[in-house]
């Protein structure tokens, strides 16, 4: 275009500018960010005198000037029909439509993100005048794809009078009076390539008699230089504090930082910038102050606590999710009453946790809520308690969108969104976004047609997390920002990092769904490899010509992989990073290393028990006998952690169920010959009837753990695994009567007494009695020697149980593992159960007699008794790394370090071979 | 022949000159086989080289290798040829001239065909065959059956327990999978959480058995393969036997398993009595055939097995459709599907996709490094690739691998797809088998012993089905050196004794440098990381730093404890564990006496029923009754805790959960607990894998994230060079060190874990179609093993021992000097002999050879381990003095427009009414500029009925619903009309001089500058009137105090105006069209 001849660079730009906005100078860029650039820059130039206002300059990018242009058009009194032009929500949304229509789309993985890709390549076909060749084409089964979704587009459009952003400009041309045109110069500034369709619009425009001009950057001599570091993070550093060493030394300096893969590694780099220019950034309660430095990029809205919240309490108005959602909600900040009942709510999350499986919907929440806990949260409750109540009142047809946001709205208006605390300007400025957002989905209605809710809420949920949230702040002086955006900027110093050789030149990347031989033809740089790279040539002339002061670095490592150079950067000279002359900065973290002052205090003793009937149970001799440490933790400090939320039935409850079903089996059974005498069917019948019993007695407590097919299939397991124990175990016994089942005890040892449960005692032939213990994991009978048992329940009993004990055993109820396993006073007891003297397991020799074996036994107790109550509470697990495999402690104990790392279980066992 | 032969001189002393030569012909493809040492990845540069100066375009050219770290060299190395190429003259040295010319023929064709080569390194196609899968599938959206690309994922653990989960979820639904489900669940005996496992561990593999799965549902098909390995097995037997015996008739498995019973123990021995007849002892393979008829399964399943395999197998099916699911909600896969979808893309060999059209090139060469380690799917893809190729037509294969070194079984790779290749070629392609033999990297002394062991580790006979590779000998390029191999013999689990020894061995081999008179280099490999238990603490101790990588688990650091326990403290208040955690690590520090006194659920003061729900420990440490109960030193540091705690649970989801934690660990004075700066990069591995665990600021999944965290290794000593390298014996592949040391041969591998079904493919010597396969499901719950289940299993072991021959085989050919081996077994009862190995132990390959070597006395257990042992119990804690709880501030960057973040305004409530409303201000705005700017005089209530159409077109355009339009249009114009009534309107439209309409200006004030639009400005006598519209409506209420309120609230905003004008009497109005209210000052 003619305009190319007379080039002009950005001073002589400025100075037009400053002639004044009534001269009509418009100036047009490719993208925001340098929009903005430009008309900083013209500010900056204006402010150096003393004025405190004038006209500002007209900069705008193409597309939002050809949106007003159209805008123009929308106020014309005497334009008849015009198509409706839609906006992005609105594209994707018709996109989306198209997509799906057809008939291959079921087969593709991702058919929502297909639809964007689309909408790219046909923004790509407009500006390159492909789409006709491609059509007249038609070859390959990807480009024929988009052309079917293409085609389907266009129709919807014009069936629907709707217009779409990548055909804009040639519709303007068509319909815009060239009268009606008020630019009266339009300078198209910092355009390295010109595609057709901007080309054509601006000759059009040129003929409408404004005059259009052309103009870049000015190139500046560079002292430009490369530097490698060991990483990428390395670099990123030295990045940051080069930046602030600069603008500390002039701090009207403009300093640019181009990041690559800007996207991927935007967190990462705006945690460094940050932890270099405000060390203490992210300490608990710091100011929020505008940074030093922005980012071209910002983050998916539905990311931002706030949305993701909104998200959330959407999702389980709708339908069933996965716990750990509902909980998010429960524990929300962002619901009425979240400060107040904070603490109540926290410990009713812990319950649920207890109660419910790995999915849950309202209803069942709202339910769980009303049952009596201990920590009520009244305003939750009453809040979830109304929306559910209110949403089961809603259509739950078809609506519109505009209809499912108002709706939606209400919703989150009932629960008390966004909260009581007041918002921060960031989650001020999301919530901005988020009712945006809103709008944007309810507007969506005008391009098509009513949805279910599942659908509506699954594209809010793609509209937010399309939706780029940046918060907004002040200038700042350093920009950080990808490669694409970097195009045409100017700084004082520019930093470009990761120029790897397999990061720059950039390879081709055509488009995947038109033939790559017309995207070459076309002149479509991305799509050929010279093309291409002339293009990233280019660039980095640009670069190098941006500022006076130019970085180029670049990672020697990247996981195990080398790297070099880019070879575009090659010729630079090489320096050795201290060549920045830049100050260390120390990091917060390493000042605060820097004082690291330690000391060893002994401690491994409590205060002794006030009282010597402790609520802990049995357990706590065990606890004690395993390490003492652990005893301290859970039976004098309640140390747990709430559980989490998993399918099905943890090995604890399926064991309990079944010691249940046995109990209440036994308790109306009482004697091994009534259990022979009783006819297959009453068998089955009473089984049955334990194992209800059993579900509802575990029901009452986790009122969600056990529904529909999965309940019955439990049930039948129960009834199986309980009719054969009594089949191939108790029946075949000698007569043997059950006295008692789940018998509370108090017991006593070493002064102190806890509660306990005795699973059974069977009275025997002679008035001998056994106690049992159901076990459904592994159980052995070495777990009762000393020192230090660690199965200690069944000794316990046997010196307390209150009727003379002779027997002992585990009842394995396991699957393929039925068997009874123990020690008695003499053989012919119990079956395959014997006295110690014949035990052959290890630690057996120790003990002479059953008698000799009680009396040890009473001593091992009452010394973990007088332990536990004098405060011992070493970190000294019985088995080492295995003791310690079973505990949750391990962080409250701090056994990581007490035990050199080898010991640790650091190498346990797991997998290898990688 | 080519010219390439014609120079192809590499090394004439070199034993397998000819070989190499011939690799080079660009015309014809080749399978080499290169054991190791052999310098094979030079070979296959000079292939490229010779291949580039002679394709159209470089992207002509697929490269495939290993890892991407091989890539990035092989592409490196390449590129340093064409630099030395370009800039260097001619070496003498005939090898390297070889390359230096290859090299410059490159060159020649770059610079005649413009591809700036050099620059473009990109377009060299060298790369792994996961990068070559997705850059197809990103090329083939739609044929690759993806639309968009999703991410690829090293490790979708997590996103297999999500499928499982799901797929589980299916039982409470009522189509014919609930069913299944719960068919499967019974015989798993209704263990959910076992279920979720064993599925999620059938979806990691998925790509071993989803081929299979198309066959699946054909029992009699299955059953033929089960009959089929039956009627092998006794024909086996039968041929054993001498003639004139009477054996059973047919085929009864029954009857030959009472054969077997006749003549042999229980432990699978003869018997000796009755003694078994010599002459069948006598016969040879008659003893193996025997106990193999044992172990025959069944040939028919039986009914039940046969319905649950079969629902087993539909649930696999839905889990895998499942699994999609969780992808494309993920907007991620894993390797497998993304090769599948490669797969898809290509089309069926019958059936090519036209790659021509998709790429705008065609692929003419592949080469193929590390072949043998191909899976299934992969080679599908080369054969797909390389469908319709034939001889002679310009298109070549090569590759290149050594099945004595195929180790990656738990990938999937399958070594007799080599095997397979180098006989009948892949797909259409014929191979011409090359076989290297030359040895540059280790001393004659251990090519001799290689040589030697292997040849008798190694099976002795090629088998495809097995993967049974016999051993190929190589010759030593480089003369023999003393101390080239040494067996270390431990007895009785002495890892002390051991550690001690690698330590030592360790040392001495650093300390002379190796033959090049280079610093010598020196690596420890191992099976698996527990076998490093005892070994890295000892050369810490000798004060060795090491370089590993992947090694040591991070999470069991104190450091990382630490952490973790602040991150589950601020994500959940009610996790007890974690807040007493933080409460006694080391930046607190309590006593046990002081927790108690705060938190004890059985002190005095403890409330009733606070064993089963006692109060959160946030709330007690906010009690200042219960702070009171402390020492006073202990209710200072809990103080500290609590404030810095509270202040960050009252900025909760404000932001990340990371940061959150970073800066609460950092205000606790975290980092004083680290043992060096350095331990930050650890930190940071952590925090950055909670990031990634987020959602919304919050743990997406705390489960899935602590299960993550087993996953994370220490990152490398940075103060430790890479002369002493410590990995598995899986990474070494492909280095080389001057001393290997490889420990813990007589440990065993990690037992194998039950799968729900499992399955063997039988690959067929030549390849056919049909079912090839067998297939069992899991045994139910506690019932003895099923036979056909364990003949599978016992198939895989087999495989197994194999691999593991060529895992030894691998450690050794690491070492260019030294190579030590260490075992460690027990003494048998006595004490005086020891005993085998066990059967899972490397060491148990080797025994034959070097049993001798065990014969040594028995060792008294070192002291070291007696040592350790004494100290388990400590007593004490560390914690940080209190005056480090000061936080040291280092100074924020300075810079001019610092400022605090402006104090947000109450955020306004979503409302579509209220949107609507909105949009209908903005129209309204937008007319009364274009009566402005036009003059009142052109306007009147009848144009603005024409308006019509133009207002509901603009509604619309700003998002107004159909439904809404009309309305909204009724009310645009009706306030436009009142406008044109009003008489305050009508002066401020009215003419006055210097007036302007929406007037864009920046201002400037106190150091910012800002941008706004004024709606109307005008000078009236002597005033300069700057006047805002503000279309906010009103119902309801009196209309007096609202335009108060809106006075105020807008106030500051005009007072800003006035301000930039500050040199002349400005006035300020607020005109409220809706309303037509107005207020001014
Ligand atoms: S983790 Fe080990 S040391 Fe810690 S309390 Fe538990 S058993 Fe004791």
């Amino acid at each position: 275009m003619e305009a190319e001849k007379a080039r002009i660079g950005e001073r002589e730009l400025m100075a037009r500018l400053a002639t004044g906005g009534e001269n009509g100078i418009t100036v047009v860029t490719p993208n925001r960010r340098l929009a903005t650039a430009v008309r900083a820059a013209y500010d900056r130039k204006q402010s150096e005198g003393a004025a405190t206002a004038w006209p500002s300059a007209d900069v705008l990018p193409l597309d939002a000037w050809l949106e007003r242009l159209w805008e123009q058009l929308l106020y014309s009194e005497d334009v008849a029909e015009l198509p409706l032009l839609m906006s992005v929500a609105q594209e994707q949304a018709l996109w989306d439509e198209a997509v799906r229509a057809s008939p291959s789309h079921e087969r593709l993985l991702a058919p929502g993100a297909t639809a964007a890709r689309a909408r790219d390549t046909w923004r790509l076909a407009h500006a390159w005048r492909l789409l006709e060749r491609a059509r007249a084409l038609a070859s390959g089964e990807d480009a024929r794809a988009f052309l079917e979704w293409a085609g389907r587009f266009e129709r919807l459009c014009a069936q629907r009078h709707l217009l779409d952003g990548a055909r804009l400009a040639d519709e303007l041309v068509r319909r815009l009076p060239p009268a009606s045109i008020q630019e009266k110069v339009l300078v198209l500034h910092g355009f390295d390539i010109v595609a057709p369709q901007v080309r054509d619009f601006a000759a059009w425009i040129a003929r409408c008699g404004v005059a259009v001009e052309a103009s870049g950057a000015d190139a500046c001599a560079s002292d430009a230089r490369r530097i490698a570091f060991h990483r990428g993070a390395d670099e990123q550093w030295a990045a940051a504090r080069w930046a602030r060493a600069r603008l500390e030394a002039n701090p009207g300096a403009r300093i640019g930082v181009v990041v690559p893969d800007l996207s991927r590694s935007r967190d990462a780099v705006e945690r460094i910038f940050l932890r270099v220019m405000r060390p203490g950034a992210a300490l608990p309660g710091a100011e929020a102050v505008s940074h030093a430095f922005d980012i071209s990029l910002g983050r998916p809205l539905a990311q931002t606590p706030p949305v993701a919240d909104a998200l959330a309490i959407l999702s389980l108005l709708h339908d069933e999710v996965e716990f750990e959602v509902a909980s998010r909600v429960v524990r929300s900040p962002f619901v009425a009453g979240a400060e107040q009942e904070a603490s109540a709510r926290a410990r009713l999350d812990a319950r649920l946790r207890e109660r419910c499986g790995a999915r849950v919907d309202l209803a069942i929440l709202v339910r769980a809520l009303g049952a009596p806990l201990f920590s009520p949260a009244p305003l939750l409750a009453e809040r979830l308690g109304r929306l559910a109540h209110g949403w089961r009142q809603r259509a739950r047809a078809s609506m519109g969108a505009s209809a499912w946001a108002g709706a939606w709205a209400d919703a989150l208006r009932v629960l008390g969104f966004p909260g009581e605390r007041s918002a921060d300007s960031t989650e001020y400025q999301a919530l901005q976004k988020w009712n945006d957002t809103l709008a944007a989905f309810g507007s969506i209605e005008r391009v098509g047609g009513r949805m279910k809710e599942g659908e509506a809420l699954a594209r809010l949920a793609h509209l937010a997390r399309d939706t780029v949230f940046q918060a907004e702040s002040a200038q700042a002086p350093v920009s950080l920002v990808g490669i694409l955006e970097s195009a045409g900027l100017s700084f004082d110093h520019l930093w470009i990092l990761g120029m790897t050789d397999d990061a720059w030149p950039l390879p081709a990347r055509p488009d995947p769904f038109i033939p790559v031989r017309l995207q070459r033809e076309a002149g479509v740089p991305q799509a050929d490899p010279a093309a291409s790279l002339e293009l990233d040539r280019r660039i980095t002339r640009c670069w190098l010509g941006a500022a006076r002061e130019v970085v180029v670095s670049h990672a020697r490592m990247r996981g195990d992989e080398e790297l070099s150079v880019s070879p575009l950067f090659a010729h630079l000279a090489r320096q050795a990073p201290e060549a920045l002359d830049v100050p260390p900065y120390p990091t917060l973290v390493e000042a605060i290393h820097a004082r690291r002052d330690r000391e060893r205090i002994a401690d491994g003793e409590a205060p002794p028990i006030v009282s010597p009937l402790h609520p802990g149970g049995t357990s706590l001799f065990q606890n004690q006998s395993a390490c003492p440490f652990r005893a301290f933790a859970r039976n004098r400090l309640a140390s747990q952690a709430p559980g989490m939320a998993q399918p099905g039935l943890d090995a604890a409850a399926r064991g309990t169920l079944l010691h249940h079903v046995l109990a209440k089996f036994w308790d109306a059974t009482r004697t091994r010959d009534a259990l022979e005498a009783l006819a297959p069917a009453a068998l089955e019948e009473r089984l049955m009837a334990a194992a209800e019993d059993a579900m509802a007695r575990l029901r009452r407590r986790r009122p969600e753990a056990l529904e529909g097919r999965f309940a019955a299939i439990e049930r039948d397991r129960l009834v199986d695994l309980a009719r054969e124990w009594l089949r191939t175990v108790d029946l075949p016994r000698d007569p043997f009567e059950v006295i008692a089942t789940e018998a509370p005890l108090v017991v006593t040892f070493g002064g102190v007494s806890v509660k306990a449960k005795v699973d059974r005692i069977d009275r025997l032939a002679h008035a001998a009695h056994a106690v049992l213990d159901y076990k459904t994991g592994a159980a052995a009978v070495r777990s009762w020697f000393g020192p230090r048992p660690e199965e200690p329940q069944l000794p316990m009993y046997a010196l307390t149980a209150g009727v003379p004990v002779d027997a002992i055993a585990f009842a394995r109820v396991r699957p393929g593992h039925l068997e009874l396993c123990g020690l008695a006073r003499k053989a012919g007891l119990l079956p395959g159960v014997g006295p110690v003297e014949k035990n052959k397991s290890g630690g057996a020799k120790q003990y002479a007699s059953w008698d000799a074996l009680n009396a040890a036994w009473r001593g091992e107790l009452d010394a973990l008794g007088r332990e536990f109550a004098s405060g011992v509470a070493r970190v000294a697990p019985k088995r080492g790394a295995a003791t310690c495999r079973q505990c949750e402690q391990q962080l409250f104990c701090r056994i990581a370090e007490k035990r050199p790392q080898v010991e640790a279980g650091l190498f346990g066992g797991e997998d290898s071979d990688e | 022949m080519s010219e390439a032969v014609a120079v192809a001189s590499p090394a004439p002393a070199v034993a397998d000159a000819a070989q190499r030569a011939r690799a080079l012909d660009p015309a014809r493809s080749f399978i080499v086989q290169a054991p190791a040492g052999s310098g094979k990845t030079e070979l296959l540069i000079q292939r490229f080289l010779v291949l580039l100066a002679r394709v159209d375009r470089p992207e002509e050219i697929t490269a495939i290798t290993f890892t991407r770290k091989a890539a990035a060299e092989m592409r490196k190395r390449i590129l340093d040829v064409l630099e030395l190429a370009r800039r260097a003259p001619r070496p003498a040295a005939p090898h390297k001239a070889l390359t230096w010319e290859l090299g410059r023929a490159v060159l020649e064709r770059s610079d005649a065909l413009g591809w700036a080569i050099e620059e473009s390194a990109g377009r060299l196609r060298v790369q792994t065959i996961d990068a070559l899968c997705a850059s197809l599938t990103r090329q083939m959206p739609v044929l690759a059956q993806f639309g968009a690309q999703p991410e690829s994922l090293d490790d979708a653990t997590l996103l297999y327990l999500d499928a499982a989960r799901e797929t589980l979820a299916l039982v409470e639904g009522d189509s014919g999978l609930a069913a299944d489900m719960a068919l499967v669940l019974e015989h798993l005996d209704n263990d959910a959480l076992r279920a979720e496992r064993l599925i999620a561990d059938l979806l990691a593999r998925r790509d071993q058995w989803m081929r299979l799965l198309s066959h699946a549902d054909r029992r009699d098909e299955l059953e033929a393969v089960l009959a089929d390995v039956c009627r092998a097995g006794i024909a086996r037997a039968r041929a054993g036997f001498p003639a004139g015996w009477a054996l059973p008739e047919g085929d009864g498995l029954e009857a030959w398993k009472g054969v077997a019973d006749t003549f042999l123990t229980a432990g699978g021995e003869w018997r000796r009595k009755p003694p078994a007849p010599g002459e069948l002892i006598a016969r040879e393979g008659l003893l193996e055939a025997l106990r193999a008829v044992r172990e025959l399964p069944k040939p028919r399943y039986d009914d039940t097995q046969w319905q649950i395999l079969s629902a087993m197998l539909r649930i696999a099916h839905v889990a895998v459709a499942q699994l999609k699911l969780v992808f494309a909600a993920h907007g991620e896969a894993d390797f497998t599907e993304i090769t599948q979808a490669a797969l898809r893309a290509l089309g069926e060999p019958e059936e090519p996709t036209d790659l021509m059209l998709a790429l705008d090139y065609r692929i003419r060469h592949i080469l193929v490094d590390e072949f043998q380690d191909t899976s299934y799917s992969q080679f599908d893809l080369l054969r797909r690739l390389a469908s319709g190729w034939t001889e002679g037509d310009g298109r070549t294969l090569f590759v290149v691998g050594d099945p004595m070194q195929s180790i990656y079984r738990f990938r999937e790779a399958e070594v007799g797809l080599f095997l397979r290749a180098r006989r009948e070629g892949i797909g259409d392609v014929k191979l011409e088998p090359l076989r290297l033999a030359a040895n540059f990297r280790s001393q004659a002394g251990i090519v001799g012993w290689v040589n030697e062991t292997f040849a008798r580790v190694l099976p002795d006979r090629e088998d495809v089905a097995r993967g049974a590779v016999p051993y190929s000998p190589s010759v030593a390029v480089h003369p023999a050196l003393a101390g080239a191999v040494t067996v270390h013999p431990f007895f009785d689990n002495d890892a002390q004794g051991e550690a001690e020894t690698v330590a030592r061995l360790a040392r001495a081999a650093l300390e002379s440098p190796a033959a090049s008179g280079a610093p010598s280099t020196v690596a420890i490999l191992v099976r698996n990381r527990a076998h490093l238990a005892a070994i890295l603490p000892r050369l810490r101790a000798t004060g060795l730093r090491y370089h590993a990588i992947e090694i040591e688990p991070l999470v069991q650091r104190p450091l990382l404890q630490d952490l973790v326990a602040l991150t589950r403290a601020l994500w959940h208040p009610a996790d007890r564990t974690a807040w007493l955690a933080i409460l006694r690590a080391p930046w607190c520090g309590l006593s046990l006496a002081d927790l108690w006194h705060l938190a004890g659920i059985d002190t005095a003061h403890a409330a009733e029923g606070a064993r089963h729900d006692p109060p959160l420990v946030c709330d007690l440490l906010r009690d200042d009754d219960a702070i009171a109960r402390l020492t006073p030193e202990g209710a200072r540091r809990a103080r500290r805790v609590r404030d810095i705690m509270d202040a960050s649970l009252a900025a909760r989801r404000r932001g990340r959960l990371r940061d959150a934690v970073e800066g609460a660990w950092q205000a606790l004075a975290g980092p004083a607990c680290m043992e060096s700066p350095g331990d930050m990069e650890d930190v940071e591995s952590y925090l950055d894998r909670l990031g990634a665990a987020e959602e919304g600021g919050a743990l997406a999944d705390p489960g899935h994230f602590a299960l993550s965290l087993g996953k994370l290794f220490a990152a490398p000593d940075p103060q430790a060079t890479e002369r002493l390298q410590v990995m598995t014996i899986h990474k070494a592949k492909g280095l080389e060190f001057d001393t290997v040391i490889v420990p813990g041969l007589g440990a065993s591998g990690r037992a194998d874990e039950r799968k729900l079904f499992v399955w063997m493919e039988r690959v067929a010597a030549t390849a056919r179609e049909g079912v090839e396969f067998l297939l069992s499901p899991l045994d139910p719950a506690g019932t003895e093993p099923d036979p056909i289940y364990e003949y599978i299993r016992a198939l895989d072991r087999d495989k197994e021992a194999l691999q593991d021959a060529r895992l030894l085989y691998v450690a050794a050919t690491r070492a260019r000097h030294a190579l030590h081996l260490m075992g460690d077994v027990r003494w048998d009862a006595h004490g005086d002999v020891p005993c085998a190995p066990r059967k899972e132990a490397l060491l148990s390959h080797l025994w034959p050879l070097v049993q001798d070597r065990f014969a040594a006395p028995r060792a008294s257990t070192s002291s070291a381990a007696a040592e350790e042992g004494g100290v388990r119990t400590l007593d004490t804690i560390q914690r940080l003095r209190e005056t480090v709880s000061a936080l040291p501030a280092p100074p924020d960057a300075a810079w001019s427009g610092a400022a605090s973040g402006r104090a947000p305004a109450e955020p306004v409530e979503f409302s579509w009414v209220g949107e609507t409303a909105r949009h209908a201000g903005t129209v309204v705005h937008r007319w009364l500029q274009r009566i402005a700017e036009e003059g009142l005089a052109a306007w009147d209530a009848a144009r603005i009925e024409r308006l019509r159409p133009a207002l509901r077109r603009a509604l619309a355009a700003r998002g107004v619903n159909e439904a809404d339009v009309e309305g909204a249009a009724q009310r645009v114009a009706a306030a436009l009309r009142g406008c044109l009534e009003d008489p305050r309107a009508r002066w401020i439209l009215g003419p006055h001089p210097e007036a302007r309409t929406e007037h864009r200006i920046t201002l400037r004030a106190e150091g910012r500058v800002r941008s706004v639009a004024i709606d109307r400005m005008f000078r009236e006598a002597g005033k300069l009137w700057i006047i805002d519209y503000k279309t906010s409506s009103h119902e309801g209420g009196a209309l007096e105090p609202f335009l108060d309120r809106e006075l105020e609230r807008y106030r500051a905003q005009l007072e800003g105006y006035r301000a930039a004008f500050a040199h002349e009497p400005v006035a300020l109005g607020l005109y409220f069209p809706l309303v037509k209210g107005w207020r001014e000052w």
